[in-house]
């Protein structure tokens, strides 16, 4: 039986690495994942300004805390919004610059000019102009937050696509003396292909002036259903367990980010936004809602594992136990995943895929019937679970659910443990029989 | 001080290896851990890089990149954080 599972987790290993190589390696993919892990700063900052403003409701009998909270957030509402708004509310400006950056680190050219061209490309499509008076302008920055992402991603791909191309082809290339100093030439080479890109943001722009919209508004309406897709429960569970299924290979989900950053951030990102607004949260699968509610301990929800790791039979998990329960805490699950192995043994792969499928199920149906709240900011995917719950979501019923979710998850875990424990201990006790006997 | 990088996702679990395998040279070797967008920034006087089990289907791509041997380090020895072994492996490879 062992050997037929062997077999199989070998034969598919042999096709998933491929799989996974090719999608962490597509340079679109890869770049957005890279723009999406490297604004930390930008969702930080922005998840802070929310909680700030984010006091809980008052009466006359609540503490000098609270009470003081709640005036400090009556008195700095413009501010603590603003701060929100101009940083998390505007992910897609900062994605925009992201994807743009790591698409030239990856063709090895100069960032500068691209970065600036597709800043150019944001604002001219996903600003809607209103009032372009001489002493007054104003426009609609509605798409900055994640609404806008997707437009973000394509005015940046297209950006670097084309800028590259045409300077392969050198076209517009106009040839100077060698007199001239090189920086110089570089100026002047970068200058036709900018022109040319923003050409055609400006004619992307009067394509959907004419028609009374702009492109992210547009985008937004028509694939609606699409985006409702993406926050539904079965969206969550078909997530999860491809997620999940890579790192029974020990593969890291980075291959499968370059899809997931978008949803999750830009449904982090509107939640944020309605949060700061005094509205009710749009989404549920959310970054925060991924980290701190489905994989609690890092991929595998092996925080409930490496707890039972602690107190095991078997000399060898004990010490696995001992080294990965810290890092769990901190949702790094790799000491547990290759240590145990929980990688490719055929003993744990029903509870590493169900574990945290069953989180998101649980964690979903809760924030959908309302009974516990929707997340609307992120600190760190480093931070514990039990904390990251309570201040994603400011409600304590969440502490409670993270709770439930380990011990369903160390209930999930238990018979399968178990009947490996008992593998592992006759092992070691053999090994301890023979070393007797040699000596 | 010789150098070797470790590369994984984000450069987190990685961190704690390369704490493990310098105390297992006895600091004869400086060991850092990046992230894979950022690990082409630090190659300058890198003797040896090695590559976590989880992005272990990468090997080949940063293979092509630079020119000190590429490994990836074994999911059992990553697992226990057994900085003794992943030096050995170091130094079977680049010599002490």
């Amino acid at each position: 039986m062992s050997n037929v599972m062997d077999t199989f987790t070998a034969y598919l290993e042999k096709h998933v690495l491929p799989i996974a190589n090719k999608l962490s390696t597509q340079r679109h993919l890869h770049a957005i994942r890279d723009a999406f892990i490297s604004l930390v700063p930008i969702t930080l900052f922005g998840g802070i300004a929310t909680i700030l403003s984010s006091c809980p409701t008052v009466d006359e009998n609540s503490n000098a805390f609270l009470l003081a909270w709640s005036d400090f957030v009556a008195a700095n509402s413009t501010l603590l919004t603003w701060a929100n708004t101009m940083t998390l509310g505007a992910l897609s400006v900062y994605i925009c610059i992201g994807v743009t950056y790591f698409l030239c680190k990856h063709y090895k050219i100069d960032a500068f000019i691209p970065v600036v061209l597709s800043t150019a490309g944001f604002l001219l499509i996903c600003f809607g102009p209103v009032e372009l008076g001489f002493d007054a302008k104003t426009a609609n920055i509605l798409y900055l937050d994640g609404k806008g992402l997707l437009c973000a991603i394509f005015i940046a791909i297209l950006t670097v696509e084309s800028y590259h191309a045409m300077r392969e082809h050198n076209v517009g290339r106009i040839s100077l003396p060698p007199s001239v100093p090189a920086s110089l030439s570089e100026a002047f080479a970068s200058l036709v292909p900018g022109i040319i890109i923003l050409a055609v943001d400006t004619a992307i722009f009067q394509v959907f002036n004419l028609m009374g919209t702009i492109l992210p508004a547009f985008i937004y309406t028509n694939l609606a259903p699409v985006f409702d897709a993406t926050d539904s429960l079965g969206f969550a569970i078909i997530a999860t367990a491809l997620v999940q299924f890579f790192w029974f290979f020990g593969v890291h989900d980075a291959a499968l980010s370059g899809v997931l950053g978008p949803i999750r951030d830009g449904g982090l990102s509107l939640n944020a936004a309605a949060a700061a607004a005094g509205q009710e949260l749009p989404n549920i699968f959310t970054t925060p809602f991924w980290v701190y509610f489905v994989v609690i301990g890092g991929c595998g929800s092996v925080l409930a594992l490496a707890i039972l790791l602690l107190r095991s039979k078997s000399k060898q998990l004990r010490t696995i136990g001992r080294v990965g329960i810290v890092p769990a805490f901190f949702n790094i699950s790799e000491p547990i995943i290759f240590g145990v192995p929980l990688m490719m043994n055929p003993i744990f792969f029903i509870p590493f895929l169900l574990t945290s499928t069953v989180n998101a199920i649980i964690a979903y149906l809760c924030m959908m019937t309302g009974l516990v709240a929707k997340t609307f900011a992120l600190l760190s995917w480093n931070m514990p679970s039990i904390f990251g719950a309570y201040l994603s979501t400011f409600d304590w019923k969440a502490v409670v659910l993270v709770v439930a979710l380990i011990a369903i998850d160390a209930l999930l875990y238990y018979p399968f443990y178990k009947a490996y424990e008992k593998q592992l201990v006759a092992q070691e006790e053999s090994e301890e029989a023979d070393a007797v006997e040699a000596a | 001080m010789r150098k070797v990088i470790l590369v994984c996702n984000a450069g987190m679990s990685t961190g704690i290896m390369a704490k493990k395998i310098e105390e297992a040279s006895g600091n004869t070797l400086e060991v850092k851990a990046y992230g894979e967008a950022e690990f082409e920034d630090h190659l300058d006087g890198v003797e040896m890089i090695l590559v976590g089990p989880q992005i272990r289907y990468l090997v080949p791509n940063i293979q092509e990149k630079v020119s000190c041997p590429v490994d990836s380090i074994a999911p059992q020895h990553y697992g226990v954080m057994n900085g003794k072994a992943v030096y050995q492996q170091i130094i079977d490879r680049i010599g002490a």
